[in-house]
Protein backbone atom coordinates (compact mmCIF):
# COMPACT_ATOMS: atom_id res chain seq x y z
CA UNK A 1 0.00 0.00 0.00
CA UNK A 2 1.50 3.06 -0.69
CA UNK A 3 1.28 6.11 1.52
CA UNK A 4 1.75 10.25 0.31
CA UNK A 5 3.52 12.43 3.07
CA UNK A 6 5.04 15.82 2.74
CA UNK A 7 8.92 15.60 3.06
CA UNK A 8 8.88 17.55 6.65
CA UNK A 9 6.92 14.91 7.91
CA UNK A 10 9.84 12.12 7.21
CA UNK A 11 12.01 14.43 10.14
CA UNK A 12 12.12 13.57 12.96
CA UNK A 13 11.27 10.15 12.54
CA UNK A 14 12.90 7.25 14.32
CA UNK A 15 15.17 5.29 12.41
CA UNK A 16 14.51 1.28 14.28
CA UNK A 17 16.31 -1.57 13.28
CA UNK A 18 14.69 -4.89 13.16
CA UNK A 19 17.07 -6.93 14.54
CA UNK A 20 17.40 -5.32 17.86
CA UNK A 21 13.95 -3.28 18.10
CA UNK A 22 16.34 0.06 18.82
CA UNK A 23 15.89 3.69 17.78
CA UNK A 24 19.14 3.95 16.72
CA UNK A 25 18.80 7.25 15.12
CA UNK A 26 16.03 9.62 13.33
CA UNK A 27 15.63 11.46 10.40
CA UNK A 28 17.57 14.86 10.16
CA UNK A 29 16.56 15.59 6.70
CA UNK A 30 15.79 13.93 3.31
CA UNK A 31 17.83 14.05 0.29
CA UNK A 32 16.32 13.53 -3.26
CA UNK A 33 17.65 13.55 -6.87
CA UNK A 34 16.01 16.59 -8.53
CA UNK A 35 16.53 15.22 -12.01
CA UNK A 36 15.11 11.31 -10.81
CA UNK A 37 12.15 12.74 -8.51
CA UNK A 38 13.14 10.29 -6.63
CA UNK A 39 14.53 9.89 -2.91
CA UNK A 40 17.63 8.85 -2.31
CA UNK A 41 18.23 8.49 1.37
CA UNK A 42 18.46 10.29 4.54
CA UNK A 43 20.78 12.85 6.78
CA UNK A 44 20.29 11.54 10.42
CA UNK A 45 20.66 13.04 14.01
CA UNK A 46 20.77 11.25 17.16
CA UNK A 47 17.48 10.62 19.71
CA UNK A 48 16.32 13.01 22.25
CA UNK A 49 17.82 16.01 23.56
CA UNK A 50 21.18 15.12 24.00
CA UNK A 51 21.37 13.30 20.48
CA UNK A 52 24.41 13.84 18.10
CA UNK A 53 22.88 16.48 15.37
CA UNK A 54 25.23 13.91 13.08
CA UNK A 55 24.11 10.58 13.11
CA UNK A 56 25.19 9.14 9.76
CA UNK A 57 24.04 8.86 6.39
CA UNK A 58 20.90 6.32 4.97
CA UNK A 59 20.64 5.55 1.30
CA UNK A 60 17.42 4.46 -0.02
CA UNK A 61 18.67 1.24 -0.55
CA UNK A 62 19.26 0.04 2.67
CA UNK A 63 16.26 1.18 3.76
CA UNK A 64 13.83 -2.17 4.65
CA UNK A 65 10.80 -0.13 4.95
CA UNK A 66 9.51 3.49 5.16
CA UNK A 67 6.28 3.33 7.72
CA UNK A 68 3.84 6.10 9.21
CA UNK A 69 5.25 6.00 12.19
CA UNK A 70 9.12 4.72 11.72
CA UNK A 71 11.71 3.84 9.32
CA UNK A 72 13.45 0.41 9.58
CA UNK A 73 16.56 -0.86 8.75
CA UNK A 74 17.57 -4.13 8.83
CA UNK A 75 20.63 -3.40 11.15
CA UNK A 76 22.76 -0.43 12.24
CA UNK A 77 25.18 -1.81 9.21
CA UNK A 78 22.66 0.10 6.92
CA UNK A 79 23.59 3.68 7.85
CA UNK A 80 26.79 4.83 6.52
CA UNK A 81 29.15 7.54 8.22
CA UNK A 82 30.16 8.63 4.72
CA UNK A 83 28.80 8.84 1.06
CA UNK A 84 30.27 11.07 -1.65
CA UNK A 85 27.34 11.16 -4.09
CA UNK A 86 25.05 11.01 -1.34
CA UNK A 87 26.11 13.95 0.37
CA UNK A 88 26.50 15.81 -3.14
CA UNK A 89 22.97 14.80 -3.70
CA UNK A 90 21.92 16.26 -0.46
CA UNK A 91 23.43 19.85 -1.82
CA UNK A 92 21.75 20.02 -4.24
CA UNK A 93 18.33 18.96 -2.39
CA UNK A 94 18.27 21.92 -0.75
CA UNK A 95 17.97 23.98 -3.97
CA UNK A 96 14.50 23.23 -4.92
CA UNK A 97 12.73 24.77 -1.73
CA UNK A 98 11.99 28.32 -3.01
CA UNK A 99 12.37 27.55 -6.81
CA UNK A 100 9.23 29.34 -8.95
CA UNK A 101 6.33 26.79 -10.46
CA UNK A 102 5.71 27.90 -13.61
CA UNK A 103 3.71 26.27 -15.91
CA UNK A 104 4.92 25.89 -19.90
CA UNK A 105 1.84 28.48 -20.26
CA UNK A 106 3.67 30.94 -18.91
CA UNK A 107 1.85 31.28 -15.66
CA UNK A 108 3.89 31.30 -12.09
CA UNK A 109 1.66 29.22 -9.83
CA UNK A 110 3.85 29.77 -7.07
CA UNK A 111 6.80 29.06 -5.03
CA UNK A 112 7.80 25.08 -3.99
CA UNK A 113 8.09 25.37 0.76
CA UNK A 114 7.88 21.28 0.75
CA UNK A 115 7.98 18.05 -1.43
CA UNK A 116 5.19 15.64 -1.63
CA UNK A 117 6.73 11.76 -1.63
CA UNK A 118 4.75 8.94 -2.49
CA UNK A 119 5.82 5.92 0.06
CA UNK A 120 6.17 2.38 -1.20
CA UNK A 121 7.55 0.20 1.30
CA UNK A 122 11.20 0.66 0.81
CA UNK A 123 10.77 3.24 -2.64
CA UNK A 124 10.26 6.95 -1.76
CA UNK A 125 9.21 9.09 -5.04
CA UNK A 126 8.91 12.92 -5.20
CA UNK A 127 5.17 12.90 -6.83
CA UNK A 128 4.60 17.10 -6.59
CA UNK A 129 5.21 20.08 -4.48
CA UNK A 130 3.88 21.90 -1.71
CA UNK A 131 3.29 25.16 -3.05
CA UNK A 132 2.78 28.85 -1.41
CA UNK A 133 0.87 31.17 -3.89
CA UNK A 134 1.30 34.64 -4.77
CA UNK A 135 -1.75 35.31 -2.13
CA UNK A 136 -0.08 33.52 0.63
CA UNK A 137 -2.00 30.06 0.30
CA UNK A 138 -0.89 26.28 0.46
CA UNK A 139 -1.45 23.65 -2.32
CA UNK A 140 -0.51 20.23 -3.49
CA UNK A 141 1.23 20.41 -7.15
CA UNK A 142 1.60 17.45 -8.82
CA UNK A 143 4.71 16.78 -11.14
CA UNK A 144 5.27 14.67 -14.44
CA UNK A 145 7.63 11.69 -13.92
CA UNK A 146 10.32 13.63 -15.61
CA UNK A 147 10.40 17.88 -15.85
CA UNK A 148 13.07 20.38 -16.18
CA UNK A 149 14.17 22.45 -13.61
CA UNK A 150 16.90 25.16 -13.63
CA UNK A 151 17.93 25.53 -9.43
CA UNK A 152 15.63 28.69 -9.97
CA UNK A 153 12.46 27.40 -11.53
CA UNK A 154 10.70 24.42 -12.45
CA UNK A 155 8.68 24.16 -15.49
CA UNK A 156 5.37 22.02 -15.38
CA UNK A 157 2.81 21.13 -18.30
CA UNK A 158 0.11 23.93 -18.48
CA UNK A 159 -2.64 20.73 -17.45
CA UNK A 160 -1.13 20.43 -14.26
CA UNK A 161 -3.47 23.33 -12.64
CA UNK A 162 -6.43 21.04 -13.04
CA UNK A 163 -4.85 18.59 -10.40
CA UNK A 164 -3.29 21.04 -7.85
CA UNK A 165 -5.56 20.36 -4.36
CA UNK A 166 -5.32 21.30 -0.94
CA UNK A 167 -6.24 17.28 0.29
CA UNK A 168 -3.21 15.53 0.80
CA UNK A 169 -5.21 12.60 1.43
CA UNK A 170 -6.30 12.48 -2.45
CA UNK A 171 -3.26 13.40 -3.94
CA UNK A 172 -1.70 10.12 -4.67
CA UNK A 173 -4.85 9.91 -6.90
CA UNK A 174 -4.48 13.30 -8.37
CA UNK A 175 -0.77 12.49 -9.79
CA UNK A 176 -2.05 9.53 -11.32
CA UNK A 177 -4.76 10.88 -12.95
CA UNK A 178 -2.80 13.53 -14.42
CA UNK A 179 0.47 11.67 -14.91
CA UNK A 180 -2.15 9.31 -17.41
CA UNK A 181 -3.44 12.58 -18.92
CA UNK A 182 0.14 13.82 -20.18
CA UNK A 183 0.99 10.36 -21.15
CA UNK A 184 -1.84 9.89 -23.37
CA UNK A 185 -2.53 13.28 -24.85
CA UNK A 186 -0.20 15.49 -26.51
CA UNK A 187 0.94 18.29 -24.52
CA UNK A 188 -0.63 21.09 -26.46
CA UNK A 189 -4.23 19.67 -26.60
CA UNK A 190 -3.98 18.69 -22.99
CA UNK A 191 -3.19 22.34 -22.28
CA UNK A 192 -5.84 24.20 -24.54
CA UNK A 193 -8.52 21.51 -23.69
CA UNK A 194 -11.08 23.57 -21.20
CA UNK A 195 -13.64 20.29 -21.22
CA UNK A 196 -11.07 16.77 -20.23
CA UNK A 197 -12.66 13.90 -20.62
CA UNK A 198 -12.83 12.57 -16.79
CA UNK A 199 -13.01 16.03 -14.57
CA UNK A 200 -10.87 15.42 -11.35
CA UNK A 201 -13.68 16.07 -8.38
CA UNK A 202 -10.81 17.97 -6.58
CA UNK A 203 -10.07 20.83 -8.97
CA UNK A 204 -8.79 23.54 -7.43
CA UNK A 205 -6.41 26.40 -9.21
CA UNK A 206 -5.14 28.79 -7.14
CA UNK A 207 -5.43 32.16 -8.38
CA UNK B 1 -3.09 -21.26 28.79
CA UNK B 2 -2.83 -18.28 30.98
CA UNK B 3 -1.12 -14.27 30.67
CA UNK B 4 1.29 -12.06 32.17
CA UNK B 5 -1.36 -10.27 34.09
CA UNK B 6 -2.71 -13.34 35.57
CA UNK B 7 0.59 -14.79 36.49
CA UNK B 8 1.61 -11.74 38.47
CA UNK B 9 0.92 -11.28 42.51
CA UNK B 10 0.57 -15.54 42.16
CA UNK B 11 2.02 -17.45 44.73
CA UNK B 12 5.05 -19.17 45.08
CA UNK B 13 4.58 -21.76 47.58
CA UNK B 14 8.45 -24.48 48.43
CA UNK B 15 6.43 -27.98 48.37
CA UNK B 16 9.31 -28.76 50.74
CA UNK B 17 7.71 -26.66 53.36
CA UNK B 18 4.23 -25.83 52.11
CA UNK B 19 5.34 -22.12 53.45
CA UNK B 20 5.05 -19.08 50.61
CA UNK B 21 8.13 -18.10 49.99
CA UNK B 22 7.07 -14.70 47.62
CA UNK B 23 5.18 -13.45 44.79
CA UNK B 24 5.60 -13.43 41.10
CA UNK B 25 6.83 -10.34 39.90
CA UNK B 26 7.64 -10.44 36.73
CA UNK B 27 8.28 -13.23 33.51
CA UNK B 28 11.18 -13.30 31.14
CA UNK B 29 10.56 -13.58 27.40
CA UNK B 30 13.53 -15.11 25.09
CA UNK B 31 12.01 -13.83 21.84
CA UNK B 32 14.70 -16.28 19.83
CA UNK B 33 13.50 -19.36 21.47
CA UNK B 34 9.66 -17.93 22.53
CA UNK B 35 10.23 -19.44 26.01
CA UNK B 36 10.00 -18.14 29.41
CA UNK B 37 13.29 -19.28 31.09
CA UNK B 38 13.21 -16.72 34.19
CA UNK B 39 11.13 -15.54 36.17
CA UNK B 40 11.64 -12.46 39.14
CA UNK B 41 9.85 -13.15 42.24
CA UNK B 42 9.33 -11.12 45.06
CA UNK B 43 9.53 -11.24 48.54
CA UNK B 44 6.74 -11.29 51.17
CA UNK B 45 5.65 -8.15 52.40
CA UNK B 46 7.03 -8.60 56.28
CA UNK B 47 7.29 -6.19 58.90
CA UNK B 48 10.43 -5.08 60.04
CA UNK B 49 10.81 -4.18 63.62
CA UNK B 50 13.60 -1.83 65.02
CA UNK B 51 13.77 -1.17 68.79
CA UNK B 52 14.44 2.50 69.77
CA UNK B 53 16.78 3.79 72.65
CA UNK B 54 15.29 5.93 75.45
CA UNK B 55 14.10 9.62 74.64
CA UNK B 56 12.01 11.88 75.21
CA UNK B 57 9.10 10.12 73.83
CA UNK B 58 10.31 7.27 75.69
CA UNK B 59 11.61 3.73 74.66
CA UNK B 60 9.92 1.54 72.03
CA UNK B 61 9.46 -0.29 68.21
CA UNK B 62 10.02 1.51 65.22
CA UNK B 63 7.64 -0.55 62.53
CA UNK B 64 8.37 -0.52 59.01
CA UNK B 65 7.38 -2.43 56.08
CA UNK B 66 9.49 -4.35 53.71
CA UNK B 67 7.50 -4.51 51.04
CA UNK B 68 9.17 -7.22 48.68
CA UNK B 69 10.51 -4.49 46.29
CA UNK B 70 13.90 -6.67 45.86
CA UNK B 71 12.75 -9.38 43.46
CA UNK B 72 14.96 -12.37 43.58
CA UNK B 73 14.93 -14.47 40.45
CA UNK B 74 13.48 -18.44 39.93
CA UNK B 75 14.45 -20.33 36.72
CA UNK B 76 11.45 -21.94 35.14
CA UNK B 77 13.44 -24.63 34.79
CA UNK B 78 12.93 -25.19 38.65
CA UNK B 79 9.33 -24.62 38.50
CA UNK B 80 7.59 -28.06 39.44
CA UNK B 81 4.14 -26.68 38.82
CA UNK B 82 2.33 -23.51 37.56
CA UNK B 83 -1.07 -23.67 38.53
CA UNK B 84 -4.30 -21.33 38.64
CA UNK B 85 -3.83 -20.56 42.39
CA UNK B 86 0.15 -21.02 43.53
CA UNK B 87 4.00 -21.83 41.50
CA UNK B 88 5.06 -24.99 43.24
CA UNK B 89 9.41 -24.74 43.64
CA UNK B 90 10.61 -27.54 45.19
CA UNK B 91 11.73 -25.72 48.22
CA UNK B 92 12.77 -22.04 49.19
CA UNK B 93 16.79 -22.86 47.81
CA UNK B 94 15.28 -22.52 44.33
CA UNK B 95 15.18 -18.60 44.43
CA UNK B 96 18.63 -17.89 43.27
CA UNK B 97 20.02 -13.84 43.76
CA UNK B 98 20.70 -12.19 40.21
CA UNK B 99 24.21 -13.01 39.00
CA UNK B 100 24.13 -10.91 35.57
CA UNK B 101 23.46 -7.30 34.28
CA UNK B 102 20.84 -9.11 32.08
CA UNK B 103 19.31 -10.04 34.86
CA UNK B 104 19.54 -7.02 36.90
CA UNK B 105 18.21 -5.31 34.43
CA UNK B 106 15.32 -7.66 34.10
CA UNK B 107 14.27 -7.89 37.54
CA UNK B 108 14.33 -3.82 37.52
CA UNK B 109 11.76 -3.92 35.08
CA UNK B 110 13.59 -2.99 31.86
CA UNK B 111 12.72 -6.23 30.19
CA UNK B 112 9.11 -6.32 30.49
CA UNK B 113 7.35 -6.14 27.06
CA UNK B 114 3.86 -5.07 29.09
CA UNK B 115 4.01 -1.31 28.21
CA UNK B 116 6.00 -1.23 25.20
CA UNK B 117 5.31 0.10 21.50
CA UNK B 118 3.99 -2.72 19.22
CA UNK B 119 5.11 -1.93 15.42
CA UNK B 120 4.88 -3.50 12.52
CA UNK B 121 8.00 -4.10 10.53
CA UNK B 122 6.69 -1.90 7.88
CA UNK B 123 7.04 0.75 10.22
CA UNK B 124 2.98 1.46 11.49
CA UNK B 125 2.88 1.74 14.98
CA UNK B 126 -0.09 -0.47 15.97
CA UNK B 127 -0.23 0.57 19.68
CA UNK B 128 1.06 -1.30 23.04
CA UNK B 129 1.79 -4.61 24.29
CA UNK B 130 -0.88 -4.79 26.82
CA UNK B 131 -0.32 -8.62 28.09
CA UNK B 132 1.57 -11.85 27.47
CA UNK B 133 -0.21 -15.12 26.77
CA UNK B 134 1.83 -18.09 27.65
CA UNK B 135 1.93 -21.85 28.16
CA UNK B 136 2.31 -22.35 32.04
CA UNK B 137 2.90 -25.62 31.49
CA UNK B 138 5.39 -25.86 28.41
CA UNK B 139 6.49 -22.39 29.82
CA UNK B 140 6.67 -21.21 25.90
CA UNK B 141 5.04 -17.81 24.81
CA UNK B 142 1.75 -17.73 23.05
CA UNK B 143 0.94 -14.19 21.91
CA UNK B 144 0.86 -10.88 22.69
CA UNK B 145 -2.46 -8.82 23.35
CA UNK B 146 -2.87 -5.25 22.26
CA UNK B 147 -5.95 -4.22 23.33
CA UNK B 148 -8.50 -6.76 21.79
CA UNK B 149 -5.76 -7.64 19.21
CA UNK B 150 -4.21 -10.75 19.60
CA UNK B 151 -0.47 -11.08 17.86
CA UNK B 152 0.29 -14.74 17.52
CA UNK B 153 4.38 -15.54 18.64
CA UNK B 154 5.12 -16.53 15.02
CA UNK B 155 5.00 -12.85 13.97
CA UNK B 156 7.36 -11.78 16.40
CA UNK B 157 10.52 -9.85 14.88
CA UNK B 158 12.28 -8.80 17.48
CA UNK B 159 12.14 -7.12 20.88
CA UNK B 160 14.16 -4.15 21.86
CA UNK B 161 14.48 -0.89 24.09
CA UNK B 162 12.35 1.00 21.59
CA UNK B 163 9.43 -1.43 20.51
CA UNK B 164 8.30 -5.33 19.89
CA UNK B 165 8.63 -5.42 16.38
CA UNK B 166 6.17 -7.94 14.59
CA UNK B 167 5.93 -8.90 10.67
CA UNK B 168 3.59 -6.15 8.95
Amino acid sequence: MSLVSRATDLIGRPVVTLDEAVDIAEVKDVIFDQARSDVRGFTLRGRGMLGSPHAGLLPIGNVAAIGPDSVMIDTAEAILERDESLERSSEDARDVIHDEVLTDAGRVIGRVVDLVIDLDGSAADVVGYEIETSDGRRALVPIPATFSASGERIVVPAAVERFVTDDLTGFGAAVERFRAEIAAVPDDVAADDGAPAAEPQDHEVPR
Amino acid sequence: MTTFGEAIGRAVISRETAEQVGVVRRLLVDPASGRIPLLAVADLPRPIVTPMAAGPAGAGLMVDVDDGEVPVLLDWADVVGFGPDAVLIPSAAAIRPVRTDGERQFAAGFADLTGRRLLTADGTLLGQVSDVEFDETAGTLIGLLAGDVRIPVDRLVAVGPYAVIIAA
